[in-house]
């Protein structure tokens, strides 16, 4: 087997997931992993497995028996070395194609790194900060807003798991939303299609096709029949009954007419159709799909961007620009002129669903709409050369293939773009005017907190959960002033002591413990005042919860937020799916989510 | 929180495949030291984009042994058990499973996850399985009489499709799909395949259509130089008549509701002669990462056909004797998929229907779950995590928060939700059932059976049918029409052994579920105490309710 057949057979699995594209886009990304906690080792072992073809870790410190008890990927014979370099060989071997020279250990204070040679951080794709207190995360963050790096936080906190992530501009080629967007043009129908159905009348029919008629044909003429009717082509909720009853009545009487004038000599009648039939019912089951399809909001949203962008830059296309984004663009600009030049309607898709009907009818209709997805790929195609600038001799700067509209063209109810906020800790050090909103808006997510944990978690509203966003803010707080997390006994390592595990360094006393619960009461209090946050944060047990997590990572915590930055990476580096936006957090104990934008 | 408790706990970690790496990892590196690893597969090439316990040096060997040396590798003090065998096995009987806490299921196959179900259901042990296919994945925990079990819901079953759409009518490339493994099954398969095959026309058979073995024979594993000569011109005869001749006489007595077809002949005028190709001269596509996307041209395909059709021919007829000795399609051999590739290729070009890849066509004939490694380890970590606060947290199940099935969404808004487990199906053919533990030898005659154990031990009044489920349903005893029972002979002799279940209806009226399953354990035989029963008698009997 040659290289690139058993990279083919290794990849199969996940390819059918998302496309060969995707996969090379993988390959080419370099990944970089800022602390090698659990949750952070975690993460970059389902990257390396898909294929990323390079990753750095950072991390200045040592393996130590913590790390044994709850990071799989270090063993024994790693106690006293260099953390990166023990994860780096550890978890190397998971990519069978990976050059030696692309799996790259950096045994640095990723701070003090960040500080002395900013420009180390600037070749990576992503930068996955991991368990790191949040006065690290913002440096992070600050370095990352005006890059094209995406920046992923992920935060293993006792039973919390918190994913944060950032990109300046995620352009997103399919969503791939389920249910897809679909306009299956019944409420308006090009011109192929008006005739095709307008051959199709029930008046035009022998007896034995009516039952073999597409429902989407027979609707498009029982439309055009109530337009006659009634002088409009809407249905109202209340006038469903009457529509069916009109097309039952019509259907019924144009099959009874030619059954009456069948001609004998062209063979017997095929009895194995007769009304009711099963296309009115399916028709029926589908009547939203009758009326008039408006462009998404989605879609309306992508072309104010592209006119803001235009207002910008004077231009769609950026030489700059990474080459993925500047197609996405032009493409995202022909779009605009498309629906412009078609009445507000967007390119066709060629997908129609299973249906009864004969195959000549279902054939014919599905040709109708593979000659239209096609036609409209086209138009796309010459509208996008607008946008193209051409070099001195002539050539254009960018290469757009038919198939590479086609696949834009036919998914464009489902392109989009998302901008995101900076990563929310509240605990940067300056305060801007869009902070002030974002803090309100958590403030109205996060309510009043009962004093009894359970009562706040039953009510089992998933906005609550944002409330850990503060409480661990507070905990970093009181890290920078005792050096420790609140319940953890000793200084030191800083982001390593873990709770669950036999090995881990000593917990608080109980007088400790309780005098630690204050401080962090004090702390929340003074964070929730500075912020507008509720002040029963601070009187409430999920303080005492808090302290008891002790900064400690959890195994199966760290796999299950592992996973999470994992696939999250996945939707970003791809350009597929709708990725987070832009917080997560995750209370293993009842299994409650937040998942929201902050 | 959790921690030394859970040393001492006893796992079964069901399949050790994508879900099972990751669940036995992180069962690991949370504490646990008691593991037994079950999984009957090899470690295939196209598992390390997810199996991380598993490397290319591992190729070929046993999925649970590898898993389990890997592991102690990194924690010496672990007792792992592995075994390389089909956890149907009988040897995993009831006292098997009682010695564990928690059942952990990762499989890909429903028949074999409803089999642990059952078995978790009978034996009271808890059970949590969990499942993933590309980006999103579940996790589900299993408490006989307190919450769903596997069997509650229905399980799609695979989708039948209409014989004249395959024959006659196709409008989609699933349709040639199943068409070209069909006819694949009927020339090369097993003699089962011929059964409820569409393109077998019996009687009718057009003597093209018919098993190779009934063409020819090897002889002492060798096929003679005039038999290939045959095959070769048997393989352009196939190739004319299923995708030209066939359809043309097909266009002739056409309803004018169907497509007509397009003869691949017809379409192949001037670019190429296919009585002219020989073996020296005609190629198959190869199998390569280009090939298995690339769209190929009509000349190619019919090469293909043929030339896969002439080497299949040849290769079943030197490893297979006989046509018993044939196996079923499987997607896994390269040269059975490049021919199905071809096959259905050209029925899609006789169609004008939309051309598949090959590797989508895998994917279809195969049934192929796709799988990423960052969707098993949220699962695994689901997983685990549950089973934590299982064994930990004192009766959990007045707190129905910790308890929750997650499901995880590729783009939905959320990307983990949670809830309570769904109660018990009251109508569940498996765990709404009373399980009866029978440890009668099965040496006991049929009538002594019905007569002292289910009349006398489970008083069971009226009239009762008697069936066993494995291995497919079939009616054991019906008191209404007893003649026609043979009463005299041995429960062993009618199929009944160590680990069968035995299901009691006592409904006269078939349509009404079973009442009651009726599960053989027979007690370990141990050198100081043998079971020997005569008459029938029951020694001992356990009964275990499930409410
Ligand atoms: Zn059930």
């Amino acid at each position: 087997m040659s290289n690139k057949d058993l990279k083919s057979t290794v990849y199969d699995r996940q390819v059918r997931v998302w496309g060969a594209n995707a996969q090379s886009l993988f390959e080419n990304s370099h990944i970089c992993l800022v602390n090698a906690s659990a949750s952070g080792t975690e993460a970059l072992k389902s990257l390396i497995l898909t294929g990323v073809g390079a990753f750095t870790v950072v991390d200045g410190a040592v393996v130590t028996e913590a790390d044994l008890g709850k990071n799989f990927f270090v063993e024994e014979a790693d106690l006293g070395k260099s953390r990166a370099t023990s994860i780096v060989e550890h978890l190397k071997v998971h990519n069978l194609f990976l050059k030696p020279e692309n799996a790259i250990a950096v045994h640095e204070d990723p701070i003090k790194l960040l500080k002395t040679s900013p420009e180390f951080y600037s070749k990576f794709s992503l930068i996955i900060v991991s368990s790191c207190p949040s006065d690290i995360l913002n440096e992070f963050t600050a370095f990352c807003a005006n890059t094209d790096i995406i920046l992923i936080n992920v935060r293993n906190y006792g039973q919390l798991g918190i994913v944060q992530s950032f990109v300046k501009e995620q352009c997103i080629f399919d969503s791939r939303i389920t249910p897809p967007f679909t306009d299956f043009r019944i409420s308006n129908p090009w011109k192929e299609l008006r005739d095709l159905a307008e051959s199709l009348q029930p008046e035009k029919l022998d007896a034995s096709d009516h039952g073999r008629m597409p429902w989407l044909v027979l609707m498009i003429n029982a439309l055009d029949l109530w337009e006659k009717q009634k002088g409009k082509r809407t249905i109202s909720y209340q006038e469903r009954k009457e529509f069916e009853e009109m097309t039952t009545q019509w259907q019924k009487a144009e099959y009874e007419k030619a059954v009456a004038s069948h001609d004998p000599s062209k063979g017997n009648l095929d009895f194995q159709f007769s009304p009711p039939f099963e296309n009115l019912d399916e028709g029926m089951r589908n009547i939203h799909r009758l009326a008039k399809v408006e462009l998404p909001d989605e879609t309306t949203h992508l072309f104010r961007l592209l006119e803001e962008r235009e207002a910008r830059m004077k231009t769609v296309f950026d030489p700059q620009e990474p080459e993925l984004r500047q197609r996405f663009w032009v493409l995202t600009a022909a779009l605009r002129d498309f629906v412009k030049a078609n009445n507000g309607l967007l390119p066709v898709s060629p997908t129609i669903p299973d249906m009864v009907s004969s195959s000549l009818f279902y054939g014919k209709l599905r040709q109708t709409f593979a000659a239209k997805a096609n036609a409209d790929a086209q138009q796309m195609l010459e509208l996008t050369s607008a946008y193209i600038p051409a070099t001195g001799t002539g050539e254009p700067l960018l290469v757009m293939t038919f198939e590479e509209v086609y696949n834009f063209s036919t998914k464009a109810g489902m392109t989009l773009c998302l901008n995101y906020a900076p990563i929310l800790t509240l605990t940067e050090k300056t305060e801007s005017e869009a902070n002030a909103a974002r803090h309100s808006n958590l403030a109205t997510m996060i309510g009043e907190v009962p004093d009894q944990v359970m009562d706040y978690f039953s009510l089992y509203e998933p906005e609550h959960n944002a409330v850990w966003i503060p409480l661990v803010a507070a905990a970093d707080i009181f890290r920078q002033r005792h050096n420790r997390f609140p319940g953890q006994a000793n200084s030191g390592d800083v982001v390593s002591e873990a709770v669950d595990n036999p090995r881990h360094a000593a917990v608080v006393s109980k007088e400790d413990f309780e005098k630690d619960v204050e401080d962090l009461r004090t702390i929340v209090q003074e964070l929730c005042k500075q912020k507008g946050l509720s002040l029963s944060i601070a009187s409430s047990d999920l303080v005492r919860e808090t302290v008891r997590f002790a900064g400690g990572e959890l195994h199966s915590v760290s796999a299950i937020v592992g996973g999470v930055v994992a696939q999250e990476a996945f939707k970003l580096l791809s350009h597929l799916f709708l990725p987070l936006d832009n917080t997560f957090v995750y209370n293993g104990l009842p299994g409650v989510v937040f998942t929201g934008k902050l | 929180m959790f921690n030394a408790s859970l040393t001492h706990k006893r796992i079964f970690v069901v399949g050790a495949g994508g879900i099972g790496c990751e669940v036995l990892k992180t069962l690991a590196a949370s504490g646990f030291r008691h593991l037994t690893i079950i999984d009957l597969d090899t470690i295939d090439v196209s598992n390390l984009n997810r199996q991380f316990l598993f490397r290319k040096e591992h190729i070929g060997q046993s999925k649970a042994h590898v898993s389990r040396s890997v592991l102690l590798e990194r924690y010496p003090d672990a007792h792992i058990i592995s075994y390389q065998e089909n956890v149907k096995s009988p040897r995993f009987n009831l006292q098997f499973y009682q010695q564990f806490d928690c059942v952990i299921c990762g499989l890909d196959n429903v028949d074999t996850r409803r089999h642990v179900n059952r078995m978790c259901i009978i034996s009271g042990v808890p059970l949590i399985d969990g499942g993933t296919a590309g980006l999103t994945g579940q996790s589900k925990p299993v408490l006989k009489g307190k919450t769903e079990c596997f069997d509650c819901t229905v399980h799609a079953a695979p989708t039948h499709y209409a014989v004249c759409t395959i024959r006659a009518s196709p409008t989609q490339p699933v349709h040639c799909i199943v068409w070209a493994q069909m006819l694949y099954n009927l020339i090369f398969g097993p003699p089962e395949s011929n059964f409820n095959n569409a393109l077998d026309d019996g009687e009718k058979a057009t003597p093209l259509m018919v098993p190779i073995w009934k063409v020819c024979q090897a002889t002492n594993g060798v096929v003679s130089e005039k038999d290939r000569v045959d095959l070769w011109k048997r393989a352009i005869d196939v190739f004319t008549c299923s995708f030209s001749t066939e359809l043309k006489e097909r266009n002739e007595v056409l309803d004018k509701n169907m497509v007509q077809a397009k003869p691949i002949l017809d379409l192949l005028k001037g670019d190429l002669d296919v009585t002219t190709l020989s073996p020296d001269t005609c190629s198959s596509i190869d199998e390569t990462f280009v090939e298995n996307l690339a769209v190929h041209t009509l000349p190619q395909l019919a090469k293909t056909f043929i030339r896969t059709f002439y080497d299949l021919s040849i290769r079943q007829l030197t490893q297979h004797p006989t046509q018993d000795t044939s196996v079923l399609f499987d997607k896994d051999d390269s040269l059975a998929l490049n021919f199905i590739y071809a096959a259905s290729s050209l029925r899609s070009i006789n169609f004008n229907i939309k051309r598949e890849t090959r590797h989508s066509v895998k994917a279809i004939v195969g049934n192929i779950v796709p799988a990423v490694a960052s969707t098993n380890a949220v699962v695994g970590g689901l997983t685990v995590l549950e089973l934590i606060k299982f064994l930990t947290i004192s009766s959990p199940l007045q707190n129905d928060l910790c308890y929750t099935v997650v499901q995880m969404r590729e783009s939905n808004h959320r990307l983990l939700s949670a809830s309570a487990p769904a109660d018990p199906n009251p109508e569940c053919p498996t765990c709404s059932l009373t399980y009866h533990i029978c440890d009668l030898n099965p040496s006991i005659s049929l009538k002594n059976f019905v007569d002292s154990y289910i009349r006398g031990t489970l008083t069971i009044k009226g009239d009762f049918s008697l069936s066993v489920s494995t291995p497919s349903l079939r009616v054991l005893y019906d008191s209404e029409m007893e003649e026609e029972f043979p009463l005299d002979k041995s429960l062993s002799a009618l199929g009944v052994a160590d680990t069968t279940l035995v299901l009691l209806d006592q409904c006269c009226d078939t349509d009404t579920p079973v009442s009651c399953g009726i599960y053989f354990s027979l007690p370990q035989p141990t050198p100081q105490k043998r079971t020997t029963v005569s008459g029938g008698l029951p020694k001992e009997e356990k009964t275990m309710k499930t409410h």
